[in-house]
């Protein structure tokens, strides 16, 4: 078992404490209308170092409300998991947020939130949220959110940038929601813009650009969103994965996707891109899960281990 | 648009340029077999949505390399080249551009068409993706951009109407009603590919992701996307 100083644990305690005490639940509902908002900026910096076979989070700078908990070791002291906690809950508009993380060589993290990511009605401003995640030669990222919900109105720009060395992994899954369908709502009015760019070598081998605006045809467009709620997204960035594991992971994902939604795979030249559309969210967590499960052995060396807090 | 142009376009642009364009349905073929597209109307409807998609990424991109191409800017074709191919996100999708623009960049280089700076220029790209190798050709053979533009609009959409009419199938004479039909439909493409700005792209289509995801397991099929 791999031991944490008592005093870091001293520091995150201390951390966690004076961050609920800065922002006092200050919208971990949704913001009643006309309420004024301070915006929110918030920034997480996390490095990983592989030491003698372990690997250590050896830096953790927050300003605001990003923290991050106890680094976890449920696999055992190779691979460091870390929850990515943001304590309001949910980003009113014109809140900021930056988190960077950096494995270093032959590093080997593991990075989730404990819920949903909730982006509420924008109030005139935009939502921003900055990812940058960087892994060294050898090493190996897993970026596995929960979902990302963005409700009616929201106006946010998201960028995730991944760099990659020679002979690193990433594994890195969203689950977008539009609107909230559990409530009766959907996504009517607001603009989701994101980006994602995956850098290996320092060459560019997957870019999607994503621009949305609440209500218009292209909600209903079958060659886009097709009328349905929730787009899930897997890319496994790798070594090739055999035809036999992919035909697994082919057939795996299309038994889940059972419900009126649809998922599938395709393997390009040192990536793996696995897509559901439908209208669950806990649907898709299903298939991101299983579809990981299949490609997490052929892409780390590990056997799949569900982070914890993905069974609540 | 001078007569030399016209004619040079009419060449580029034709189904007979020998990049094998015709062994590629776009997704199409898939969604016939899924029953989406099955008569002249859903045929219509599911080319002008992809002209819609196209217009949000791809036909700006080409809007951008001609630009490029024509201020022999090697650091901007090279970002847009580069972000087309990566932005193509299923294995068969990436394949297309890329062998079709393989063979169109050879063809350009075997034709001697180009001066040497365009050559070069080319010669540096890693991958030619179809748009690459079109705006090259297209800068090699002084047409027009705006002209350009439409041409390679058109002929996707035409790509589409021949898998149609023999997929679907349809008839020669429902073809043609399609196809003229679209003009309209690739005009609007063209002048929006012109008018976004950088961070107006978009190229996420999840539900056409799916369908040539879905082709690549479909047992039956004769196209290659």
């Amino acid at each position: 078992m791999y031991l944490i100083p008592r005093s870091e644990d001293a520091l995150i305690m201390r951390d966690t404490a004076s961050v609920h005490h800065l922002y006092p639940a200050q919208h971990s509902s949704v913001p009643a209308p006309g309420q004024p908002h301070t915006p929110l900026q918030a920034r997480l910096s996390l490095k990983f170092v592989e030491d003698g076979g372990a690997t250590r989070l050896t830096e953790r700078d927050h300003f605001g409300p990003l923290i991050v908990q106890k680094p976890l070791y449920p696999e055992g002291r190779e691979i460091c998991q870390v929850v990515i906690v943001h304590p309001p809950g949910g980003v009113v508009g014109g809140d900021q947020m930056e988190i960077a993380a950096k494995v270093g060589v032959a590093g080997k993290a593991q990075l989730t939130t404990p819920g949903a990511a909730k982006w509420y009605k924008a109030n005139g401003n935009i939502s921003r949220q900055n990812i940058t995640l960087d892994v060294g030669s050898g090493g190996s990222l897993e970026w596995l959110p929960q979902e990302t919900i963005f409700f009616d109105n929201a106006h946010v720009e998201l960028e995730h940038s991944v760099t990659l060395g020679k002979e690193a992994s990433y594994i890195g899954c969203e689950i977008l929601c539009f609107g909230r369908t559990a409530s009766g709502e959907s996504f009517n009015g607001g603009q989701i813009c994101q980006r994602i760019g995956i850098r290996r070598d320092g060459k560019l081998i997957w870019y999607e650009q994503l621009r949305l605006s609440g209500g218009s045809p292209a909600m209903r467009n079958p060659l886009l969103l097709a009328g349905r709620t929730v787009c899930a997204t897997l890319i496994a960035a790798g070594p090739t994965v055999s035809a036999a594991v992919l035909e697994a992971a082919r057939e795996g994902a299309a038994g889940i996707a059972v419900d009126g939604g649809e998922a599938r795979i395709s393997q390009l030249k040192g990536l793996v891109v696995a897509r559901y559309l439908g209208n669950s969210s806990q649907t898709a967590r299903r298939v991101m899960l299983d579809v990981w499960s299949h490609l997490r052995p052929e892409m780390l060396g590990r056997k799949a281990v569900v982070p914890r807090i993905w069974n609540t | 648009m001078q007569s030399t142009a016209l004619l040079r376009l009419l060449q580029l642009a034709s189904p007979s340029l020998p990049v094998g364009a015709y062994t590629y349905s776009q997704g199409l073929e898939a969604a016939i077999e899924a029953g989406m597209v099955k008569d002249e109307d859903s045929a219509r409807g599911w080319i002008v949505e992809w002209l819609g998609v196209a217009a949000d990424f791809e036909a700006p991109i080409l809007w951008r390399l001609l630009k490029a191409f024509s201020a022999r800017d090697l650091e901007a074709v090279t970002f847009w080249t580069e972000r087309l191919v990566a932005g193509r996100d299923t294995a068969e999708f990436r394949a297309e551009t890329l062998q079709m623009g393989y063979s169109l960049g050879k063809l350009v280089v075997d034709l001697k068409i180009a001066d040497d700076a365009l050559l070069e220029i080319l010669a540096r790209q890693v991958e030619i993706p179809l748009p690459t190798a079109f705006a090259c050709a297209a800068e090699a053979l002084g047409v027009p951009h705006e002209n350009a533009l439409l041409g390679m609009l058109f002929s996707s959409a035409e790509n589409q109407v021949l898998a149609c009419v023999k997929s679907v199938p349809l008839g020669q004479l429902s073809g043609q009603r399609v196809l003229l039909s679209l003009h309209s439909t690739i005009e609007r493409a063209a002048l929006q590919a012109r008018s976004l700005m950088d961070d107006e792209l978009s190229n996420w289509a999840p539900g056409l992701s799916l369908f040539s995801m879905r082709h690549e397991t479909q047992y039956s099929r004769i196209y290659r996307s």
